[in-house]
């Protein structure tokens, strides 16, 4: 047989070819009667259920209404109590000319080389017009403002380290350190600490200079090589004493002192001068080459760190510094009116000034400035949500750096945590509000990064006791919880009440408005295909970073409200439909109708099953769900009795449609190269769409699988029966009765129809999954159940194999049948003529062979072997009929033997090629009754005695005597010893016989003239006693004749003496006496005990065919002597 | 031709349904009937198991083909699709369980449901089972009045344990069947199905040409 899978192959493309071929004809095809029923749940359904109307569904997703959206930002923002006007009325609490004056100031005495790039003009009337400063006003701070000194600026040196400096020593190295300066104030001279012997020196020493004029200063930076003088050598002596690191700092520094007091022969390496005007206010790291007067090239590169400061208290600049930003803010966001979270933090390059001048002129540190735009950043984000939560994550990861080295004083900690308090409801609502830009833009999937890094960032603290972070007016979205809230548990509830809500506009966007059942399963089926979208939408995006950065299972969370949403919006619907699909029911005239047909609601309610388990494989595959604990683990018993209901009007439908496929057959091959015709391939259509129906359905649990399979076999079976049903009535109604019947083609390729479909079901069968649903039956329940299972199904489908065969051997035996007439006109009409070369005979196998040719050339190999053998068995019959009716007849032996040697040259002819002989029970019949008749009336006789010897053999009990004899062959002489006789029946009145033996050798005409032994009498005995011994000479031919036996007779001398009655007899087979050509061997010839038998009836089929020769005199006298035999056997003893 | 297709005897194909409560020994029975084996712990039946076996009923053998069918309720659905086209129902119930005796009504019920036969005469047999149980509590007068008084069926007492009337069950229940009279059946019926058995062994059987007609003519 074709492998499964080709078969299938092979029959898709002929399926194709057949459909577009009939698409020309008018005719109306098998599935246009039932509108397609298989059709919608096959191969149909299958392609289209994706395509869905989702797509434009998908759009909606995208945006939905801004509307809503900006609705709950502007709640925040009421919520929080906040407004533009607040915050003015904030900065009067401030007093704003103070905070103005000290800008003024600070623009003044500008510091760094920005003071050269800026018109300071501009930069003034800039802040004047931020902090809403009348011209008035303005000039009178502007005075007091000129009047007021410089500030304390301090210059900040780091020397961090140097590189490639000159070797000065003999030893390769220098001992260098350095010196540092301001011009305008030489004397004040700053030194490091010396590094000894090396070119490499790392000091990472910390100076603070205070700087009177910026603008004009210059820094001297120089480097020595320690060479110490005599002092200095007299002080290095002392090295030893010295105890401990600090005193050996001390002790160096002391040396530096002598050195740079110039007592010393230290000698200058290089140096490097650098204008205060070139360093930017915020400071800068860079190396400076060192040179040498005289030197073209550098000495050495030197590594600096260079800032300014000022002396202000730390708290108050702090503050000053909020309330500046706080006031630029306001300023830039009225002039600019960023979009929402659009603002990624950059200040207007005056107000950009300004706020680097006060940093450095007020000595901000870096974690003030970081914490004051925390907190005002997120004040302006709680007016209008501006501002990009890039911002607020970068802030807050440097930020928690300072937190968790303690960096921050709790009156600081504290203000960071009530701005944090505002700005988590931001993070969640974004959370909450996930869907509202489409996801694959890659910018609001960065925004929910950086919601996701403060929100990590913030869980990754402390959280304070004493401010509740979640207060309920602004979370009343928050559930009930019963232990502390925190960062991740808000985070949860955001998700979860962000996938309900989400769930809710569904629902509103898709309210029902067709009531009945079907309309219901086709909304039911968007609503979960919109939240499967929406699952495959966090997968693809926001999956990952959930689970990154928070750790949280951000799909599995959302699969779970969604499951439970489907489930509670489905089990009940669903099980009231299937509860309601109506059976069929029959009518009188065989026909089936469904009442209120539930076909139609079949494909929505088998889209909305494909539906959920989609979701359900999503969350499995996906989401990593356990399935076990969800709703939807048993979403496929809500089918179950849907789809038990839909199998029995599938079988039905199925039926239908083969009778209308058979119908419409014209019984033509559909194509040259095959051997059936459309219904078959009909047929397996339906077969096919059942098929992929199941693997659609792709069953979850192993026992509804396994009943499931189980029906759909047994329909299968039943659809083959009927369809060879109909196959068969088909063509039998076809067949003409004319005179000479014929094998036609369509006979033919109704056979192989059949066989065609029988041929399909096996690998039908593999196609449902019957290898791995035995293996999960055997997990799930135990390897006992599952052989049971198997054990069941294999039943079904041998069965189901077996029938079809069945009806393909029904079917060759109706043709066969149809022969019948002709091959016994021709059998008894040959029969009559004594000549078995007569032309009856010739005809008949002319007749034959043109039906044989047919028969081999459109059947297969199979079929054609089946026809065959119900031909010969046929023609056996018919010759069996025929020779018991001329028995009647009496026809002599001549007549069957003519009979017998056509039968033989006829089934010479029927299994030329046929080595195994195979007779069946008609065929043996018939040879047994034609070898009796045809026999000779001698040989009939000889057989009738072979077969009481094998009767004798065959006795269990002797219970007519034995007679005890010894029997050899020395040379050509049989030599008998009759020894004794005993239990013999009785058959004197006196209880006792008389009896003797009479031997005779058989066949009797092969014998004629030897010598016929007879014993003498013993009188009155049962138990006679002879010791008489016979010698029989023979011819070498007599002795080797094939079925000689020898008789014992036993006679009953009657009292006249005159007729000897017959008692019983006993034969043995010559094969069965030993023989020697030594006359003194008779001394170990073994006694045989014969037992004694007499013919019980004469009705035996050789006594029979005896008797029909009526007209024979040796076969009547024959019968004639085993009549009395008979009688006497059956005779009581006389009185 | 290597593998020589026998034709062999056809017997008539009757379906047998066994239904009854979980646990009162349906299984046992058919395993009983068909290979004459009896288990003390056997498993709950998944759906319907499926055996044959042939039945010499007053000279016919007949091929019954016995769907057994699993009790346990949350089976109901798989085990109902397999009532259609069934010529002979068993209902069983154990002796030692009255509520199993209670409820065999309702398998009757359940049985006409789902089988949509049109048949008022159909063919049931009530099967005691485990009669060789001590603690019998339904009693065969009982049983047998109600079965006759309430469901007009026949009612036999059987124990697979000891294999007491276990053919002869079957052979009650073939006999009701071919004494039923049965209006002209629906033209789809597997009734006319015929069995070919496969030669045991490669052993040649012998051919008739007996052709089993469908029961309905
Ligand atoms: N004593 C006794 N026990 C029996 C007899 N028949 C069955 N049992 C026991 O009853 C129990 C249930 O038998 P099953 O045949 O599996 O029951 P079932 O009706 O097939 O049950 P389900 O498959 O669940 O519907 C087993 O423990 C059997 O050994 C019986 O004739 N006598
Ligand atoms: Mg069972």
């Amino acid at each position: 047989m074709e492998d499964e899978e080709s078969m299938w192959k092979v029959f898709y493309v002929r399926l194709q070819r057949k459909l577009s071929a009939q698409s020309i004809s008018p005719d109306i095809r098998a599935e246009q009667m039932d509108g397609g029923f298989f059709e919608r749940y096959g191969s149909g359904f299958k392609d289209n259920f994706e395509e869905d109307t989702i797509i434009a569904e998908k759009d909606k997703f995208a945006t939905l209404n801004e509307r809503e959206i900006s609705k709950i930002d502007n709640d925040i923002a009421e919520r929080t109590q906040l407004s533009y006007k607040e915050l003015l009325s904030s900065l009067l609490e401030l007093n704003i000319n103070e905070l103005y004056e000290e800008v003024l100031h600070e623009i003044l005495h500008c510091v760094g080389m920005e003071k050269h790039c800026l018109n300071q003009e501009n930069i003034i009337e800039f802040a004047r017009k931020a902090f809403k400063i009348e011209q008035e006003t303005h000039e009178a701070i502007y005075q007091a403002v000129i009047e007021k000194e410089a500030p304390n600026i301090m210059l900040n040196i780091e020397i961090i380290e140097g590189k490639d400096i000159k070797p000065k020593d003999a030893n390769g190295f220098s001992d260098p350190f350095c010196t540092l300066f301001l011009s305008s104030t030489q004397q004040h001279r700053y030194n490091t600490s010396v590094k000894s012997e090396t070119l490499r020196p790392v000091w990472e020493e910390h100076f603070s200079l205070p700087v009177e004029t910026p603008a004009n200063d210059i820094l001297c930076v120089e480097v020595w090589d320690f060479d110490p003088a005599e002092t200095v050598k007299e002080k290095v002596t002392k090295v030893g004493k010295i105890k401990g690191f600090k005193g050996m700092r001390r002790f160096m520094k002391e040396i530096a002192v002598t050195a740079t007091n110039g007592k010393h022969d230290n000698e200058i390496i290089g140096g490097t001068l650098i204008p205060l005007k070139t360093i930017p206010s915020r400071g800068q790291i860079g190396w400076y080459s060192l040179e040498k007067k005289g030197k073209g090239k550098p000495q050495g590169n030197l590594l600096l760190k260079l800032s300014f400061g000022s002396e202000k208290n730390k708290q108050v600049a702090a503050q000053e510094h909020r309330h500046l930003l706080r006031v630029l803010l306001a300023y830039q966001m009225n002039l600019q009116k960023p979009e929402t979270n659009s603002w990624m933090g950059d200040f207007l390059p005056e107000s950009s000034l300004i706020i680097q001048q006060h940093v450095v002129q007020s000595n901000i540190s870096t974690v003030d400035e970081c914490l004051g735009q925390w907190i005002e950043f997120i004040n302006v984000h709680v007016l209008s949500p501006v501002v990009n939560f890039k911002v607020f994550s970068d802030l807050i990861d440097s930020l928690v750096k300072s937190i968790t080295t303690g960096h921050l004083l709790n009156e600081e900690l504290k203000m960071f945590w009530q701005s944090s308090k505002k700005i988590l409801p931001f993070c969640f609502n974004a959370i909450r509000m996930i869907r509202k830009k489409s996801a694959d833009d890659e910018q609001s999937l960065n925004q929910t990064e950086y919601v996701l890094n403060i929100l990590r960032n913030l869980a990754s603290l402390k959280l304070p006791n004493d401010l509740d972070l979640f207060p309920s007016d602004v979370y009343g979205w928050l559930l009930p919880c019963e232990h502390d809230r925190d960062i991740q548990s808000t985070l949860h509830d955001a998700v979860v009440h962000g996938a309900v809500d989400w769930h809710v506009h569904i629902l509103e966007n898709n309210k029902p408005d067709d009531y009945t059942d079907e309309g219901q399963m086709k909304l039911q089926l968007k609503i979960i295909q919109l939240l499967k979208l929406d699952l495959q939408r966090t997968l693809e995006f926001h999956n990952k970073l959930f689970i990154k950065k928070m750790q949280f299972p951000y799909a599995s969370t959302l699969f779970s409200i969604y499951e439970c949403k489907i489930s509670e919006m489905c089990e009940p619907f669903i099980t009231r439909i299937c509860m309601n699909m109506k059976p069929i029911n029959f009518e009188e005239n065989g026909r089936f109708q469904i009442e209120n047909d539930p076909l139609a609601m079949g494909t929505s309610l088998f889209e909305l099953y494909m539906g959920i388990q989609k979701f359900v494989e999503l969350g499995k595959n996906d989401c990593n769900v356990d399935l076990e604990s969800s709703h939807l683990v048993k979403y496929h018993l809500w089918f179950q009795q849907g789809v038990a209901r839909w199998l029995d009007i599938a079988a039905f439908k199925a039926m239908q449609r083969i009778e209308r496929a058979v119908d419409l057959d014209k019984l033509v091959k559909v194509d040259i190269s095959v051997e059936y015709s459309s219904s078959a391939v009909d047929t397996l259509a339906i077969f096919y769409q059942i098929k992929v129906f199941w693997q659609q359905l792709a069953w979850p649990d192993a026992e509804g699988s396994y009943s499931f399979v189980a029906k759909i076999i047994d329909d299968i079976c039943r659809c083959s029966v009927y369809f060879s049903d109909k196959m068969a009535y088909k063509v039998n109604n076809t067949l003409v009765e004319n005179k000479r019947f014929k094998v036609t083609k369509e006979w033919c390729l109704a056979v192989n129809n059949i066989d065609y479909v029988k041929q399909s079901i096996r690998p039908f069968v593999n196609d449902l999954g019957l290898a791995q649903l035995m293996d999960s039956l055997a997990n799930f329940k135990s390897e006992i159940s599952a052989d049971h299972c198997k054990k069941t199904l294999d039943l079904v489908v041998d069965n189901a194999i077996d029938t079809v065969n069945n009806k393909i051997v029904d079917l060759l035996q109706t043709v066969v049948n149809k022969m019948s007439p002709e091959i016994s006109k021709f059998l008894i009409e040959g029969a009559e003529v004594i000549n078995t070369n007569n032309s009856h005979l010739d005809n008949l196998m002319l007749y034959l062979d043109e039906n044989l040719c047919t028969l081999s050339k459109e059947l297969n190999e199979e079929n054609f072997q089946r026809a065959l053998d119900i031909i010969v068995d046929q023609i056996a019959t018919i010759m069996y009929n025929l020779i018991q009716n001329n028995l009647e007849k009496k026809k002599p032996p001549s007549y069957f033997k003519n009979l017998r040697d056509s039968y033989h040259i006829l089934f010479g002819f029927l299994r030329k090629d046929n080595t195994t002989e195979y007779k069946t029970e008609a065929i043996q019949k018939l040879e047994t009754l034609m070898h009796l008749h045809a026999l000779d009336t001698v040989d009939l006789i000889h057989e009738y005695y072979l077969e009481r010897l094998q009767k004798q053999k065959e006795m269990e009990e002797a219970n007519e005597g034995v007679l005890t004899v010894k029997l050899i062959f020395i040379n050509n002489v049989l030599k008998i010893d009759i020894l004794n006789a005993s239990g013999i029946k009785a058959m004197d009145s006196n209880g006792f016989s008389d009896p003797f033996i009479k031997v005779r050798l058989l066949p009797r005409d092969k014998f004629q003239h030897v010598f016929k032994p007879t014993t003498s009498v013993q009188k009155k005995t049962l138990y006679p006693l002879f010791d008489e011994s016979f010698k029989i000479p023979l011819t070498p031919k007599q002795c080797a004749e094939e079925n000689g036996l020898v008789m014992f007779i036993v006679k009953d001398q009657d009292f006249m003496g005159m007729t000897n009655e017959f008692v019983s007899e006993t034969f043995v087979h010559f094969k069965d006496i030993p023989s020697t050509q030594l006359e003194n061997d008779l001394g170990s010839v073994p006694q045989v005990r014969l037992k004694l038998t007499s013919p019980k009836s004469l009705d035996t089929k050789i006594l029979r065919a005896l008797d029909t020769r009526s007209t024979d005199k040796l076969a009547k006298e024959f019968l004639k002597r085993e009549k009395i035999k008979v009688a006497a056997a059956n005779s009581t003893p006389k009185k | 031709m290597k593998n020589k297709t026998i034709l062999v005897k056809q017997n008539p194909i009757l379906k047998v349904v066994i239904l009854g409560n979980s646990n009162v020994g349906k299984s046992c029975l058919m395993n009983r009937f068909v290979s004459n084996s009896f288990s003390d712990h056997t498993l709950h039946t998944l759906g319907v198991e499926f055996l044959q076996k042939e039945l010499n009923v007053n000279g016919i053998v007949y091929t019954l083909q016995i769907w057994d069918t699993a009790g346990q309720e949350r089976f109901r659905t798989l085990r109902t699709p397999f009532y259609r086209g069934t010529d002979i129902c068993l209902l069983t119930f154990a002796v030692d369980d009255v509520q199993s005796f209670k409820t065999v009504d309702s398998w009757k019920k359940e049985f006409l449901q789902y089988s949509r036969t049109t048949d008022a005469n159909f063919p049931f047999l009530v099967v005691a089972t485990k009669v060789d149980l001590e603690n019998r509590v339904v009693s065969k007068d009982e049983a047998n009045k109600w079965c006759s008084e309430y469901l007009s069926a026949p009612y036999v007492e059987t124990s697979s344990k000891t294999d007491m009337n276990i053919e002869t069950a079957f052979t009650l229940a073939v006999e009701i069947w071919a004494s039923t009279e049965r209006p002209s059946e629906l033209k789809i019926s597997h009734t006319n199905l015929v069995k070919l058995s496969r030669p045991i062994n490669g052993s040649a059987a012998c051919p008739t040409a007996e052709i089993v007609s469908p029961k309905c003519c």
